[in-house]
């Protein structure tokens, strides 16, 4: 197995392909976290009354609270005093126009494989790029207002929609949530918005890229995506930083609103800086993802492909309301090094003849932890509610550990729940089976492994999955032996 | 914060009745020095201990409160002896009358007990060697009931059987409840090298008093010996039981683990199997039958310690009126466990619109060449299965009944003796049957099943 070995010695060798910093002249607030920073973020943005009294009042809880242990991730404490909460690109840039924005930051997006000119003119994918703190390009704004959907930054849509904006924000995840979401909605900077029109079948697939800049920067996104009645969005994320010695915070909050009959895809391609090999700096991804199927008969799909982040703990969750709504959580978590993912769903099944699928592949190479852990809960009144949850573990190496930490309740006689979850690794001889006919036993992981997250690709709208598989390929190499 | 105050005023009672206990003259003065110490110390486990997520406290407080609420008279008199033989008769399995150990509320009785048989060495708490009271593992998840058990223990027992001994004869133990107590049942057992023992263990409670119980019980494997060990838990309805299980198994043991739950307001079973010793196996099985507002909570953890373990969990429920049950099983195997094949699946039956389960099957796993699987399904009678046999004659009750017994049928048949089979197969049906007609009723009542083609042929 020499060769296995070099092979992905080579693998774990590679470089973080995102890790340049880009030389932007960047406004940002000094380092700190208090009444002061959040007024001053709220009127930099100008904001309405409302959107500050939601700041302030996410402040005093965020005071009130501690942060949580019970994650199966271990990091020193964050100082919240050490962080910057609002990092923006100096130049003014006009979102109507693309010849405007720093030529600096578009080079930086085309290194990402996101050169936002050709998306522009590439059918099918709206762009909101996100730098640091503040929304830098948005893409095919235009074509999109015509048949009535909004698709903006947050801050714009709190200039521009206030009224959509004020009946939404916080109705998924309230302010006082948990420690980190209520920190979002104190200090966020940007994201996204959309809202998708009653009887509209989005035309194209909406995608926001994120990117940290700054060193010691926290970033701070919320996204709000509306779709209302008879309806369907697709969305894609994906998200990179630069490489640094000192861990940043990433806390997001994503809140998502399904009316009657209509459905939401939300897919993630998380590919933060993870750290180098001895787990110095990284990404610690700390997210809350919220879905509510607020009408009868509405859909949410959530995909995530997790890679990067020195530590991932998030869990995109769906609270069924509606009768007949139906949730779908897919999943493949790998990590690599000393990354540690904490990672799976809830399915809140509260409306009657509510569905949910739960497939989790979680993948841990090195001296990784992966952890999957989810909540699947039956309320009284949902009655035939029915989820089928399929948690997958591949170790990969005797030093990583996979664990499992489902949690059913079910409080409902006509629920049908299913449960089950295995856990292997690359066996030598499929391995050899594969060399046998030719293939090379990098090849031959690599395609193991993308029959092994198989399930979870083939719900990633199209260049996605390729470029999902290359990915895991790329993250993998050298880590058999 | 009332169920914190209600914690607060268990603890203190604890402390307050151990006070007037004396603890001086006691065999075991140092230990349960020691855990007293440990006790005023410590608080009483709470939501916010993982295992102890699912448990209602109010069961234990409100029995503790009654327990306590007259320390002078906290141990009463109990039943006078010929009241106790009778009792004693009904309950004793007829293969073991000759191998029969009992203890009532919680004390070892010697006079009741009927023991011969030289390969076993049974030992009471006056005359046990001091390492058999194991107590000094601080590791322990449950040094509180630990401490607690020491801290009240008046007598028990310690059973030792002899290296290369295969003993034919399965042994009973039989616990009696009979009055409102806090009862502290205690033993050790140890199965030496080469052995191999069968036990059955009862527990039985009077109607209407409101005990608690709190076991706590060791077993040590050592090598190649074999321990099968069956509990029937039919104690009374209005008590709280708590119980402690841990197991070490030393190279080539094995250990079959079959539990039953029929019993008790609110039981909580915490069951630790220990694999020390490389080609050991453990074969857990369980089944809860639990109707009317009763609760019952498995914990059940396994550690793979070592490589080339195998284990198989396998739980199994029955959940009707308001009952609540909790399956909390963990597979954990340690950094240096190759080659673990580990199985872990609970399979619920939920017959009423207010029953309710929480499943929880973890996997632990730190290392890489392994094969492990666990498994959770929750749901209710096959509508097709329940039609195919009523188009066969059968009446709906009995077709509901006999799907029923099939679902228990896979863990009442790893019962080895017959007497102790049909003992516990009745009184699985007894806490089905009071719901079947009313399970049936609700299923013809259910909105999907209506829709469905059957629902004609029903009427």
């Amino acid at each position: 197995m020499s060769n296995t070995q070099n092979n992905l010695e080579k693998l774990q060798n590679q470089k973080y392909k995102y890790g340049f910093t880009s030389d932007i002249e960047t406004e940002s607030f000094p380092k700190g976290l208090s009444e002061d920073v959040i007024r001053k973020i709220s009127s930099i943005k100008n904001e309405p009354k409302f959107m500050t009294d939601f700041r302030l009042k996410a402040y005093k809880q965020f005071l009130d609270m501690e942060a949580p242990t019970w994650a199966n991730v271990d990091f020193p404490k964050i100082d919240m005093q050490e962080i910057i909460y609002y990092s923006a690109p100096k130049t003014k840039i006009s979102k109507d126009s693309l010849d405007e924005v720093d030529p600096e930051i578009l080079k930086t997006y085309s290194k990402l494989g996101i050169p936002i000119e050709e998306q522009m003119r590439l059918e099918g994918i709206a762009v909101d790029a996100i730098f640091d703190s503040v929304s830098v390009a948005n893409t095919h704004k235009k074509a999109l207002a015509e048949i009535g959907i909004i698709f903006c930054s947050i801050s714009e849509a709190i200039q521009e929609h206030p009224e959509l904006v004020k009946k939404y924000i916080g109705t998924v995840i309230p302010s006082s949530d948990n420690y980190f979401a209520t920190l979002n909605s104190a200090v966020f900077s940007d994201g996204t918005f959309v809202y998708i029109p009653p009887n509209t079948k989005c035309p194209l697939e909406l995608s926001t890229n994120f990117r940290i800049n700054t060193e010691g920067s926290g970033q701070f996104e919320r996204t709000l995506i509306i779709c209302d009645e008879n309806s369907y969005v697709s969305y894609l994320e994906g998200c990179t930083a630069p490489a640094f010695d000192t861990n940043q915070l990433h806390a997001a909050n994503v809140e998502l609103i399904v009316m009657k009959n209509a459905e939401i895809k939300y897919s993630t391609v998380q590919n933060w800086y993870a750290g180098d090999e001895n787990g110095k700096g990284g990404i610690y991804n700390f997210v809350t993802k919220r879905a509510i199927c607020q009408g009868d008969n509405s859909k949410v799909s959530w995909t995530q492909v997790e890679t990067g982040s020195a530590i991932t703990w998030k869990y995109p969750s769906c609270i069924l309301k509606g009768d007949n709504s139906i949730g779908e959580f897919y999943s493949v978590a790998l990590t690599n090094n000393l990354q540690q993912a904490d990672t799976g769903t809830k399915m809140i099944h509260l409306g009657k003849n509510t569905k949910s699928t739960i497939v989790s592949k979680g993948i841990s190479a090195g001296r990784s932890d992966n952890t999957y852990r989810g909540l699947v809960k039956i309320g009284p009144n949902a009655a035939n509610a029915r989820n089928y949850t399929q948690c997958d573990s591949m170790l990969i190496g005797s030093k990583c550990s996979a664990n499992t930490t489902p949690y059913i309740e079910v409080s409902n006689n006509t629920a049908n729940i299913e449960h089950e979850a295995s856990t292997s690794k690359i066996s030598e001889d499929q391995l050899f089976y594969l060399n046998q006919r030719g293939i090379s036993t990098e090849d031959a992981i690599s395609t193991i492994i993308s029959g092994f997250c198989k399930d979870v690709f083939k719900e990633l709208p199209g260049e996605f999955a390729a470029e999902a598989n290359q990915l895991m390929a790329l993250k993998l190499e050298n880590s058999v032996g | 914060m009332k169920s914190n105050q209600d914690s607060i005023k268990f603890e203190e009672s604890i402390i307050r009745t151990a006070s007037k206990q004396d603890i001086e003259n006691s065999s075991i003065k140092d230990l349960k020095k020691k855990a007293l110490e440990f006790i005023s110390s410590n608080s009483f486990p709470n939501k916010k201990n993982e295992e102890w997520k699912y448990y209602d406290f109010k069961d234990l407080f409100s029995n503790s409160s009654n327990i306590f609420s007259d320390t002078e008279t906290f141990r009463q008199e109990a039943l006078d002896k010929k009241e106790l033989v009778m009792l004693v008769d009904k309950y004793v399995f007829r293969e073991s009358s000759e191998n029969l150990i009992v203890t009532v509320n919680g004390v070892y009785r010697e006079d009741l007990s009927n023991f011969n048989n030289n390969d076993i060495e049974i030992s009471n708490l006056s005359n046990c060697k001091s390492d058999q009271l194991i107590d000094t593992d601080s590791s322990s998840k449950d040094q509180y009931l630990r401490s607690l058990n020491t801290l009240f223990i008046e007598n028990a027992f310690f059973i030792k059987v002899a290296k290369n001994k295969k003993i034919d004869k399965t042994l009973q133990v039989l616990h009696i409840s009979n009055q409102n107590s806090f009862n502290q049942i205690r033993s050790a057992i140890e199965i030496a090298e080469g052995s191999s023992l069968d036990m059955v263990i009862s527990y039985v409670g009077l109607e209407d008093s409101s005990y608690i119980s709190n076991a706590v019980i060791d077993c040590h494997l050592a090598k190649n010996s074999n321990l099968n060990f069956t509990k029937i838990q039919n104690d009374s309805s209005n008590s709280v039981t708590l119980y402690s299980l841990d197991v070490k198994q030393d190279k080539d043991s094995n250990f079959d683990f079959n539990s039953f739950h029929f019993g008790a307001k609110s039981s909580r079973d915490q069951i630790t199997v220990d694999l020390n010793g490389t080609n050991s196996n453990a074969n857990l099985n369980g089944l809860y039958v639990v109707n009317q507002s009763r609760k019952t909570h498995q914990i059940i953890t396994v550690n793979h310690n070592v490589e080339r373990c195998t284990s198989k969990q396998l739980f199994k429920g029955i959940i009707s009126d308001e009952a609540r049950a909790e399956f909390n099983g963990m597979i954990e195997v340690k950094k240096n466990a190759k080659l673990t094949d580990a199985k872990q699946l609970n399979n619920n039956l939920l017959l009423s619109p207010k029953a309710h389960i929480d499943s929880r099957p973890q996997l632990n796993i730190l290392t890489d060449d392994v094969k492990c699987a666990h498994g959770s399904t929750i749901g209710q009678l096959n509508e097709e299965e329940l039609f195919y046999l009523q188009s066969r004659g059968f009446n709906k009750s009995d077709a509901f009944v006999t799907l029923t017994y099939s679902f228990c049928q896979e863990i009442l048949n790893k019962i080895k003796l017959d007497s102790v089979k049909n003992y516990a197969t009745n009184l699985a049906f007894n806490n089905i049957s009071t719901d079947s007609n009313g399970a049936l009723a609700k299923l013809a009542n259910n909105d999907k099943f209506k829709k469905s083609r059957y629902a004609k042929n029903l009427k």
